[in-house]
């Protein structure tokens, strides 16, 4: 495990994603969620258990408490919900017929039957399932720092799952995290383009020729959304 | 039912940047050209217009103008003996799907071939001799060489407009070059 106590977190998700084996290290001394000041959200495809799992999970990967918004605040969980019932959810984005090969290298890619609504079903219903037997309690009710030693677990296959892979299941979770933290406002993420205000990225702009010949000035404008809502 | 259509001079067969190109010539030449494409018909409106065009998680990361890889993927496999496995989702590389799906998010850049690019076997041989090749190594001379090409790098430019002038053909590391660029190319 990286240990970089002295750059926070989302400075690594943010600059490094290879790195996602930090991303989740040296979280020690953080408090739990409060002061969630989101609109309240009722998830369509989680159910109440898999919505806490996944409310503190993403609250574990990009934390409320430092720089920039948090996971929760910026409405991660929402866009992963919102997603499970696209197309995307139900894997019309992927080859999904067999043959389901167990014998190949990790090269040839993804081989696994599951379409990432069934990797959040089997993942977190699994999770709590191994958090139980170790530790008596499910992943959202143990202490921060629990809960980051698991996904750490779950990131490097120390913790077994039956089903999905753990690393499956938390590589599928890191992914949508980083998705619903910088993708549009349009998926229910990012809300008030606020990942975006906060690394200075002016979103859905197009043509920036006006700006090529003139190097070192600061780009003046704040985001746009698709909507042509500007933060 | 096969359907009939009118007969044509010619044919294309993946109506891409290259296709493209083909098709443009033919019909400057006054041919009559049918150009053929899998997926959708494409057009710069409404299919690439602002602001949907650059949602980057729908184009970028899950890629709606690639190959729908539920529909058809490609097997692979790193030697002859072994199991090809399918390409469930895109890594590696990524497959266009309709028109314009590869073009419009093709970022690459067309370096001409050198002169020695083009005879690579040649060059290596003249240069560390006949031994520097390993005997089961298979590179070849390509059969034509860049004088004969290189009327055709100086065409690229003149076939396209906008910015991809002045990065669709990157100048000769040659100093053969000929062709006046339409846009100031930056050299290194």
């Amino acid at each position: 495990m990286v240990k970089v106590p002295s750059i926070d977190r989302r400075t690594l998700l943010l600059g490094a994603a290879p790195m996602a084996t930090a991303v989740i290290s040296g979280l020690a001394g953080c408090s739990p969620r409060s002061g969630d000041a989101a609109p309240a959200y009722s998830p369509t495809f989680f159910s109440a258990d898999e919505w806490a799992f996944v409310r503190t999970a993403v609250s574990r990967l990009i934390p409320s408490e430092g720089p920039g918004p948090g996971g929760i605040e910026a409405g991660v969980p929402e866009f992963i919900d919102r997603q499970m019932e696209m197309p995307y959810g139900h894997g019309a984005y992927f080859y999904m017929a067999g043959p389901f090969l167990t014998d190949v290298p990790p090269t040839l890619g993804y081989q696994l039957r599951y379409n990432p609504r069934e990797i959040y079903r089997l993942g977190i219903a699994a999770a709590n399932d191994e958090a139980r037997k170790a530790q008596g309690k499910t992943f959202a009710e143990l202490p921060a720092d629990a809960q980051d030693g698991f996904l750490q677990g779950m990131e490097k296959n120390a913790i077994q799952f039956a089903t999905v892979p753990a690393p499956v299941f938390f590589s599928q979770l890191l992914a949508n995290t980083k998705e619903g933290y910088f993708a549009d406002p349009l998926y229910g993420g990012n809300r008030g383009m606020a990942a975006w205000k906060w690394i200075g990225f002016p979103g859905a702009r197009a043509d920036f020729t006006d700006w090529i010949d003139q190097a070192g000035r600061a780009y003046p404008y704040g985001p746009v959304a698709i909507s042509g809502a500007r933060g | 039912m096969a359907e009939r259509r009118k007969r044509v001079d010619a044919v294309i067969i993946g109506y891409g940047w290259a296709g493209a190109i083909m098709a443009k010539t033919l019909t400057d030449a006054g041919l009559s050209v049918v150009a053929l494409e899998r997926g959708p018909a494409r057009d710069t409106s409404p299919d690439f217009e602002y602001p949907r065009i650059v949602d980057e998680l729908k184009y970028g990361v899950r890629g709606d103008l690639w190959q729908p890889l539920a529909k058809e993927t490609v097997t692979v496999r790193h030697g002859v003996n072994d199991v090809a496995a399918p390409y469930r989702k895109y890594g590696s590389f990524v497959l266009g799907n309709g028109v314009g799906g590869a073009g419009v998010h093709w970022n690459g850049q067309l370096w001409r071939a050198s002169p020695e690019d083009l005879r690579l076997r040649s060059h290596i041989e003249e240069r560390y001799g006949k031994s520097a090749i390993p005997h089961d190594m298979t590179i070849q001379d390509y059969p034509v060489t860049f004088e004969e090409l290189e009327p055709h790098f100086d065409h690229l430019p003149g076939c396209s407009r906008g910015p991809l002038q002045s990065s669709a053909t990157k100048p000769s590391r040659s100093r053969r070059r000929t062709a006046r660029f339409h846009t100031p190319t930056h050299m290194a």
